[in-house]
């Protein structure tokens, strides 16, 4: 294939990328974010799957087998922990304003720039082996597509195209392309999202090259994976069916942990998962779409590698290279174009997105802090330092990538892809102690994590990175073989004499042991800070300190709003500084003038949004430099939080006990009144009874000894004596039957038949018992009862005793030459209202409430003392309550009262029935 | 899953289980060349497992599974004339 296809695509597809990048972010600039959905996020923190997948991954297969799993089963491990690990540092990267690893870090041991410093080299140089992987496929992929000739399959020829290194051109060209896309302005807060939709693109563009390249060779080679397999087992390649032969995994759990720690302490990976996440709820998605992701690139690696294998029998072939050299090998040169973009979108995606976290870092932990320090340079006096950052960012990308070039120059030509890829992995792990520990535990100090960092990274470099130079021959060789000056117990392969392990497994378990030693004693041994523990206690706990403001508010001293915009507008933008402080100014709904004393809140305010452009080490000293007067000693302010919260939760808790206490006195108060009540009820209820009792009994009495005394009482005047005493025993026993009655209904043993109830039957029955009553008073009752009433849920004989209570009520109480009563019934929503109106005087005010109490009538009606019991309208009260009406008593304007009550329609209660 | 706290609790079952299936000594049982339907026995092993982590990581990150215990509606709780009766 000519070299002029390859790159006229090449340079289509980086153009495209760049098309979209620009489009995503003009919309977002319009407020419409495209890249806003959890499926670009997933895609996105996909860039885990670089060159190394792409082509290193076959590449090992068609040597080991499954040997190459692990890199992807780790990460998958560790997802499944997402709610406890992803969602911490996402939410700590949010609340803090965090823009790297080394930010992280250096902000969770007390904002220590030399922390962040040596953080950033670690990245730096640990992520130099894998730049140079990248440069390496690429360069490779790319001259293997352009030769034509058969040998060129199984070994590229390392000519150079246009008198320079192929090798250079890429370095050269992905670090401008980086440029491009990663430093057109300094974020303070928005995310990228530009950068994060092209590589999500990316993503998606390797898989399916990945597949294409999978399903041909599965599916067009052979006749599915059973064939293939076969065929591989007749060819005697049944070894790399499986992980190990001899039951050797070490090297499996050693990869496994290692890429366990890498998914997270990768700088890219931190950064494109935790720093660009966009709403932390979208990892509930990425948590599984993203391990489904890595399976599914993973399912043709081994069929790939297999057919590699069976297609180059017997002849040495850069296995690496598979997924060229077999399309092209079977005459399918589109597709090999096809993987080879595949591969491009890999390794530019991991290049783009790590030399834009490195080059952060650089500009923010290594470079800015040694300025701020150089006083010659005198940069606090500087007005716009915006261009100031981009350059250095820039510059950084730039030496990133040649330094990834000058590793590839050095060792990369000898060693696998995947052997350079661990090696960076190993690097990276040096972080997981500082990571994980600083987010679980409160105690680990910051000379404890920089001792751990610092000697797991010598180690690290001792055991992997120099003597990958010794075997390439810039350093002797007997480096390697005899210890460096023949000292034997420090051979790099074997320190102490520990031999028989792999390299990898060595050096791991010897860095582990020094990172992870100090790392504890130290943090046991020394002394933490006040910043240090705040920090601290700000990470560890950082899901109860999201709501409240005082982290970090130990800020005394003044400055003024003008100093402080003009500071942050110095390196964000005027203009974007402006926008924020009105934004702020907005949000609290406060005024800000110039020339006013800024509050803890606004330089907290000012700190965070520095921290999102510079790092929070350097924001704080920046912050601390217009700050005048000095900055509140940190010991006194954390002995001050710490007896606050202290007497805080004291007091809580006193307050707590109070307002029970109170809770308490009151409930005895309210039930000593009810006590004191019902007592005096009683008296007043056993009084009125005694009364009720003796009225009746004394004119029996009386009859009785009239009758006893004067036996010469004429036989007319005899029966008239007898009748009033059979008409007072009846009163005497209806009084006690109505007693009786409204004992039982208070008590609840009343027998109730509830059932459904014609209300208009019912009324007539019960008039026709009163037509006696009626007649004898000589009054005139009026019913008005409509067509097609519903009917109730009632007692009929209690709905029947209200009735005539209430008719029986306004008989005696109705006007007496000209007694007119109403009975009329109204259908509403679920009741039947029946109100009995009658002419008389009307209820007193003041009565109205109190007429329904036991003995009410009796007392109050001084004239004209009537029969009656004074029971009848308590018991209505009793009656209609229980069946789930209301009665009430109004007075009429033009004289005399309406009794009304209600009582429940049967076709409407389903719910009191089921509460029966 | 009835409660939040609990699924912190499910995850870390989840990594310790698949932890345990990764590592010797169960990886080295499933570790051998046999064909099973044509297709070698620890190929179906890992991707099998690593399938079945992924499908039990998402059943656990649904949102919301607590939402299904609804507040309890019985007859019991709704106002009735019980109990308007006993303050009679």
């Amino acid at each position: 294939m000519s070299g002029g296809i390859v790159l006229t695509v090449s340079f289509l597809y980086l153009g495209l990328l760049f098309a979209i990048a620009q489009f995503v972010d003009s919309r977002a600039e319009k407020g419409r974010p495209l890249t806003r959905n959890p499926y670009i996020y997933t895609l996105s923190i996909a860039v885990f799957c670089t060159s190394w997948t792409f082509y290193g991954s076959v590449g090992l297969a068609a040597t080991r087998g499954l040997d190459f799993l692990p890199i992807y089963l780790g990460p998958t491990l560790v997802f499944v922990l997402w709610s406890i690990v992803w969602v911490k540092i996402v939410r700590i990267c949010k609340v803090h304003r965090i823009t790297s690893i080394a930010d992280f870090i250096a902000s969770r041991y007390g904002k220590q720039a030399k922390l962040g410093g040596l953080v950033t080299i670690i990245a730096v140089v640990g992520t130099t082996p894998y730049i140079s992987l990248q440069l390496k496929s690429i360069a490779t992929s790319f001259r293997i597509l352009v030769s034509s000739s058969e040998t060129a399959l199984l070994h590229a020829s390392s000519e150079p195209i246009f008198f320079i290194d192929t090798t250079l051109i890429v370095a050269i060209a992905l670090a401008l392309f980086a440029i491009l896309f990663g430093t057109r302005h300094i974020d303070a807060s928005e995310h990228h999202e530009g950068l994060v939709a092209a590589i999500a693109f990316e993503s998606v563009v390797k898989l399916v090259s990945f597949l294409a390249v999978g399903f041909f060779v599965t599916y067009g080679l052979y006749n599915g994976f059973s064939d293939l397999f076969s065929s591989a087992a007749e060819n005697g390649l049944e070894a790399l069916f499986t992980v190990s032969s001899d039951s050797d995994y070490s090297t499996w759990m050693t990869m496994t942990v290692l890429s366990m720690a890498a998914i997270i302490c990768l700088p890219r990976q931190f950064y494109i998962t935790a720093v660009e996440n966009p709403d932390e709820s979208f990892l509930r998605k990425a948590t599984w779409l993203f391990p489904l992701y890595l399976l599914v690139i993973n399912i043709f690696v081994l069929p790939i590698a297999l057919a590699g294998r069976l297609s180059f029998d017997g002849v040495s072939a850069d296995a690496d290279m598979f997924m060229l050299t077999v399309p092209l090998f079977h005459d399918q040169a589109f597709l090999a174009l096809f993987a080879f973009v595949g591969g491009l979108s890999a390794a530019t995606s991991m290049v783009i997105v790590a030399a834009i976290a490195l080059s952060t870092m650089v500009c923010n932990d290594l470079i800015m802090p040694l300025l701020l320090r150089w006083k010659g340079l005198n940069i606090n006096k500087n007005d716009d330092l915006t261009g100031l950052l981009l350059t250095i960012r820039r510059i950084s990308i730039l030496l990133i990538l040649i330094l990834g070039y000058v590793y590839y120059l050095i060792a990369s030509e000898s060693y696998s892809l995947v052997t350079i890829g661990l090696v960076s992995f190993a690097a990276a792990a040096q972080f997981a102690p500082a990571i994980i520990g600083g987010i679980f535990w409160k105690g680990a100090s910051y000379r404890g994590a920089i001792t751990g960092l610092a000697l797991g990274f010598v180690v690290w470099l001792y055991t992997l990175l120099l003597p990958s130079f010794a075997q390439s021959g810039w350093l002797p060789l007997s480096f390697i073989t005899d210890g460096p000056y023949g000292v034997a117990l420090l051979k790099p392969y074997a320190l102490l004499g520990m031999e028989g392990l792999d390299r990898l497994t060595h050096a791991i378990f010897w860095s582990m042991l020094f990172n992870i030693g100090s790392y504890w004693l130290v943090s046991l041994l020394s002394q933490q800070t006040a910043i240090e523990r705040i920090q601290g206690t700000l990470f560890v706990d950082v899901f109860g300190h999201t709501d409240d403001e005082r982290d970090s508010r130990y800020w005394r001293g003044s400055a003024t709003v003008a100093d402080l915009q003009q500071l942050v507008g110095r390196f964000v933008g005027i203009q974007r500084a402006a926008q924020a402080f009105a934004d702020f100014a907005a949000e609290r709904d406060i005024n800000l003038r110039k020339s006013q004393t800024a509050d803890a809140a606004l330089l907290d305010f000012a700190e965070k949004m520095l921290a999102g452009a510079i790092g929070s080490a350097t924001a704080r000293v920046m912050v601390g430099s217009v700050v005048k007067g000095e900055i509140v000693g940190l010991e006194e302010v954390y002995r001050i939080l710490d007896e606050t919260s202290q007497v805080i939760e004291y007091s809580h808790r006193l307050e707590q006990k109070s307002a029970e206490l109170e809770r308490a006195t009151t409930q005895l108060r309210n039930a000593n009144e009810r006590l004191q009540e019902l007592d005096s009820l009683k008296d007043h209820f056993l009084s009125m009874v005694s009364h009720e009792l003796r009225t009746p009994l004394t004119s029996l009495r009386a009859f009785g000894e009239i009758l006893v005394d004067n036996p010469e009482v004429s036989p007319e005047e005899r029966t008239q004596f007898l009748n009033v005493i059979i008409k007072e025993s009846t009163r005497l026993t209806r009084l006690i039957d109505q007693l009786l009655d409204l004992a039982r209904m208070e008590a609840g043993q009343m027998d109730w038949s509830l059932d459904t109830v014609d209300m208009a039957v019912t009324l007539r029955e019960a008039m026709a018992t009163l037509a006696g009553l009626i007649k004898e008073n000589d009054v005139a009752v009026a019913l008005h009862i409509p067509e097609d009433l519903p009917p109730v849920r009632a007692d009929r004989d209690q709905l029947i005793q209200v009735i005539i209570n209430l008719v029986s009520n306004a008989i005696k109480f109705c006007d007496k030459t000209e007694g007119r009563i109403e009975v009329a019934v109204s259908v509403a929503d679920d009741m039947l209202e029946v109100s009995v109106s009658d002419n008389g005087k009307g209820v007193r005010e003041g009565m109205i409430e109190r007429i329904f109490e036991k003995f009410h009538q009796s007392l109050d009606r001084d004239e004209d003392k009537l029969q009656g019991s004074g029971l009848g309208l308590a018991i209505c009260r009793e009656i209609v309550t229980f069946l789930g009406g209301r009665v009430w008593v109004a007075n009429k304007p033009e004289g005399g009262a309406v009794f009304t009550f209600t009582v429940p329609r049967a076709d409407r209660q389903d719910v009191r029935l089921s509460a029966e | 899953m009835t409660r939040t706290g609990r699924k912190k609790e499910w995850s870390i079952l989840l990594f310790v289980v698949s932890l345990i299936a990764f590592v010797p000594p169960v990886i080295s049982l499933f570790d051998v060349p046999t064909l099973i339907f044509g297709i070698p026995l620890s190929y179906l092993y890992m991707f099998g497992i690593w399938a079945g982590v992924i499908a039990m990581t998402a059943l656990g990150a649904r949102r919301g599974t607590e939402k299904t215990i609804g507040p309890p509606v019985r007859g019991r709780e709704q106002p009735n004339p019980d109990a308007a009766h006993g303050e009679g």
